[in-house]
């Protein structure tokens, strides 16, 4: 692989409440707890874990939306950890988001036209008459059309509007788009239309994302390389086939379990592994590995010590102690 | 093709109106706050016209006292002062008011003044003090929420602070200090010199009190908006602060403080009259309908017309702004759909 285009190095976000006055003292809630990985130019790595494992926070972080608590990030051979001001606007150019919710990252009171033409008047990209031109091929080139450019947000149904949220993140021509669940607030017939329009986008202009997702079916159509997250830690990481088809952490296998087979023959045959009880609070997370309490193969070495994200023979990363291969 | 689900029929209907329209068109609808609103238009027109009545109809002046004149009543002459009617014949009792349009249609006051004249000149002061407070009031509670909502920190806990100070007073207690001390001296502070009986000390005073009640709901809505996802993704364009407050917190900030606002004019009324009425607030020889019903106090028994007009034109201009407030809300929300 050649030199990476975001690399994260031990991001953690960590969020305290409670002070000395407090009846319960300082808690300390880790959102994100040491993350690490890497993106190539053009690759997509799906993220995947369920809601409240700090997937979003990590997005965020990544975009400099938050503020990381400890940690290096670097996109295009930069540290952009601590930027700020000018430099911080530039990497912005090139590192951009789509939100999960259509209805709520587009500003009711704005026409879609000027939605999508913020981003090239903010970064100077053109007089306003070739920013309109721009505008004008953008929402092309996500499927809209221009007689619906000085619509608003609300005359659109919630595909429409994602592909609004999309042509603006494009605008900038990024390198790298953090996509936070951009489909899951979407119908499903309406969300396989989305992921194959980001799809087609990674194609034709080599973008790269961090694709978050809590659908491991919506990851397996885009991802090259797929991170499994549990209570703000990395617990699998390595090419999505490899993940998916054989996954070797307990944890990855419940949650592929998970997903529905719509061949009724095979599904007979599947075994469903039910986790037991919540995912434990990140302000109070098990000692040792994170996953034991819920964890069918766990063992004394489970409840003592946290095991390292650490390569299997296949080249995969999994943070387990009796990895299934 | 991939498309066809997402067509919808109103792709083919033009594009929606602006908010603002909308808006518009929903109050139109809105009969109740079309007659508050016509009511609203009609007062202030008739304050306006003050002089004209003055001069054309009542052939008087309401600023001087006529304790001695006459006018003609149903066919003859009536002094303005008549005796009193009780029984030791103590003092005077001001002459009634009469159906017919002319001079001394709602009758005189202590001093012989045309109190119909009284009250056009002193709804004029009354709107004047309460419009430009409002102003006043909703500029800097703007200000003060916009910038402690957005930026927090320490900006939020200076200006919270200060708003909490200021909250803590209660309002009359305060309005009532201010305007003692600063009515009896005026300002005289380098360059800012405003005489004792300058409407800018009301207008200051009853402005800047109701400030922290209109802040802290728009610093409220600021801090939800700051979170929201479309702030987030302006913030990720890389857009710069002023353009983030001017394209997508102060549009949404405005519509509240549009809600608002006729309310705290309505509020503003309220404080300048009982202000007035406490003699701390428009100073003689100028009028507000405030002083008119100070003057009408000692006429309660005789001529209680006196109070009671200038206490009725309060309760209907306050009623109609409360009215077309309530219209106001109905009509920007934009969950409220417009009925046909």
């Amino acid at each position: 692989m050649n030199t990476p285009l975001l690399c994260v190095e031990g991001l953690s976000k960590h969020y305290v409440s409670g002070g000395a006055l407090s009846r319960r003292g300082r808690t300390v809630v880790r959102a994100v707890d040491d993350v690490s990985f890497t993106i190539a130019p053009g690759e997509t790595l799906g993220l995947v874990g369920e809601s409240g494992c700090g997937k979003s926070t990590l997005g965020r972080c990544v975009t400099r939306l938050l503020e990381a608590s400890g940690g290096k990030i670097e996109f295009d051979g930069r540290d952009i950890t601590r930027q700020s001001g000018r430099a911080l606007r530039e990497t912005r150019a090139g590192l951009q988001m789509i939100f999960q919710d259509p209805y709520a990252s587009l500003n009711p009171r704005r026409r879609v036209r000027d939605i999508v033409a913020e981003p090239l008047i903010v970064h100077g990209r053109g007089r306003s008459g070739e920013i309109r031109d721009m505008v004008a091929s953008l929402f092309a080139d996500v499927g809209l059309r221009p007689e619906q450019l000085d619509r608003f947000p609300h005359e659109f149904s919630g595909g429409q509007r994602q592909r609004v949220g999309i042509a603006r993140a494009l605008a900038l021509a990024p390198k790298l788009i953090v996509a936070d669940e951009p489909v899951s607030a979407l119908d499903v017939s309406v969300q396989a239309q989305i992921v194959n329009l980001l799809a087609d986008l990674k194609r034709a202009r080599g973008l790269a994302f961090l694709f978050i997702a809590h659908d491991l079916g919506v990851v397996r159509q885009i991802a090259d390389r797929v991170a499994v997250m549990y209570l703000g830690a990395i617990v699998e990481l390595g090419p999505a086939e490899a993940v998916l088809a054989s996954p070797a952490h307990p944890y990855t296998q419940a949650l592929i379990s998970a997903v529905p087979v719509a061949d009724p023959a095979r599904a007979r045959e599947k075994r469903r592994i039910v986790l037991a009880g919540d995912p434990p609070s990140p302000s109070n997370p098990p000692s040792g590995c994170p996953f034991h309490p819920r964890c069918g193969f766990a063992t004394e070495i489970c409840t003592t010590t946290k095991p390292p994200l650490a390569p299997l023979p296949d080249g995969r990363l999994t943070a387990c102690h009796h990895p299934r291969i | 093709m991939s498309q066809a689900t997402e067509l919808r029929i109103d792709d083919i209907a033009p594009p929606a109106p602006g908010y603002w329209a909308t808006a518009m068109r929903k109050l139109r609808r809105d009969g109740a706050a079309m007659t508050a609103l016509t009511t609203l238009i009609v007062i202030i027109l008739l304050c306006a016209a003050a002089p004209l009545y003055a001069r054309d109809i009542a052939h008087t002046n309401p600023f001087e006292s006529n304790l001695s004149g006459t006018v003609l009543r149903h066919g003859k002459m009536v002094e303005v002062l008549g005796a009193a009617h009780n029984p030791l014949r103590l003092g005077v009792e001001p002459i009634g008011p009469s159906w017919k349009l002319g001079p001394y249609m709602l009758g005189a006051d202590g001093q012989g003044r045309d109190v119909a004249a009284r009250m056009l000149y002193g709804g004029r002061n009354s709107l004047l003090v309460s419009f430009a407070a409002a102003v006043i009031c909703l500029v800097l509670a703007a200000l003060t929420g916009i910038l402690a909502g957005f930026f927090g920190g320490w900006t939020d806990r200076a200006i919270s602070w200060l708003l909490d100070a200021l909250w803590a007073f209660p309002v009359f207690l305060l309005a009532i200090s201010l305007s003692v001390v600063l009515i009896a001296h005026g300002i005289d502070i380098g360059p800012i010199r405003l005489d004792a009986s300058s409407l800018a000390l009301p207008i200051t005073i009853i402005g800047v009190i109701y400030v922290p009640y209109v802040a802290r709901p728009v610093r409220g809505l600021v801090l939800g908006l700051r979170q929201s996802e479309y702030v987030l993704a302006a913030i990720g364009i890389g857009a710069p602060s002023w353009r983030i407050l001017w394209f997508d917190i102060l549009p949404n900030v405005i519509s509240s403080l549009v809600v608002f606002a006729p309310l705290i004019v309505a509020l503003d009324m309220l404080t300048e009259a009982a202000l007035s009425f406490l003699s701390i607030g428009v100073q003689p020889p100028a009028a507000s309908w405030g002083t008119i019903i100070h003057n009408g106090e000692s006429l309660i028994y005789t001529r209680p017309i006196v109070a009671i007009a200038p206490g009725l034109a309060i309760v209907i201009t306050v009623l109609a702004l409360n009215i077309l407030g309530d219209g106001l809300r109905d009509a920007l929300d934009p969950r409220a759909k417009l009925r046909n």
